[in-house]
């Protein structure tokens, strides 16, 4: 007798688990979808007229004595100049100077 | 009950998901700090410059520039925010269905984020030679500064212009000869 009553209930919950398992696996595959072929992103770090790829944490000089150091200067306006210096993971310095 | 609860849930979670990913990508079309509205409209020589120097050699990325009418080529660095603006007027002139007739040298530490650079502006529409540590500008032409235009003529660098605004830079490169 409590068989017969039980088989209904679990009957449901396991049809309940299969309705979310399946929301479940259609989110992920709808996500991975979405967002699994996008293009790399670069974040950039701006200070003044430098756009670096990691915000800086080292001083100008740490990161010029680095090996292969990338250091290019650009001009935020006729007096402002800055010195962008980017060397590697997490390296990343910048220096302004007015005319 | 609990389906409509979770399928609620659902419903929610993708929304949040779905307005970060948009917020994400306005983030990402922002040209950092630099703006029309600050955009000074000074165009002033690069001193460093080597004028009258015939580069040994030429990327073959970009267009001969044998004639004595004056060509622009554009110098800009992956590093420099101010470029990040120029690349953005530029790319609104392409896709006004005008400009076109500067080629770009694009100095960057890393070829991914050039790549990613000329992605995001639609600088694969203009002829674009990817300087990796700025190497080739800097020791033949010694600019290591951007945003900066060379002006070549007969192969020469005529003169290196410092600018911001891409719009006062063509004002300044038609005037003649020695007004600049």
């Amino acid at each position: 007798m409590t068989t017969t009553t039980q088989r209904p209930g679990r009957l449901r919950k396991f049809a309940r688990r299969g309705f979310l398992g399946t929301l479940g696996a259609g989110g992920l595959t709808a996500a991975s979808a979405v967002f699994g072929k996008s293009t790399p992103a670069y974040a950039v770090c701006y200070r003044n007229c430098c756009a670096l790829a990691w915000c800086p944490s080292v001083t100008f000089e740490f990161c010029s004595t680095r090996s292969s150091p990338y250091i290019w200067n650009c001009s935020a306006s006729t007096t402002l100049w800055c010195r962008c210096c980017e060397a590697g993971y997490m390296t990343s310095a910048y220096t302004c100077r007015y005319n | 009950m609990e389906i409509v609860f979770g399928a609620v849930i659902l419903i929610l979670a993708a929304a949040i998901v779905l307005l970060f990913a948009m917020l994400g990508e306005l983030n990402s079309r922002l040209p950092g700090d630099q703006s029309a509205a600050r955009r000074g409209s000074d165009v002033f020589p690069l001193e460093d410059a080597a004028l009258g120097v015939r580069p040994a050699t030429w990327p073959a990325e970009l267009p001969r520039i044998d004639s004595a009418d004056p060509r622009t080529v554009l110098v800009l660095s992956t590093a420099c925010a101010t470029c990040e603006d120029v690349a953005k007027q530029l790319d609104d002139e392409l896709s006004g269905g005008g400009g076109g007739d500067m080629a770009v040298v694009l100095s960057t530490g890393d070829r991914q984020r050039a790549e990613d650079f000329m992605r995001r502006h639609g600088l694969h529409r203009l002829p674009v030679y990817v300087d990796e540590g700025g190497d080739w500008v800097g020791e033949e032409l010694g600019v290591r500064v951007s945003p900066t235009a060379l002006v070549m003529s007969s192969g020469r660098l005529e003169s290196a212009l410092i600018f911001q605004d891409v719009s006062a830079l063509r004002a300044a490169v038609a005037q003649p000869k020695g007004v600049r």
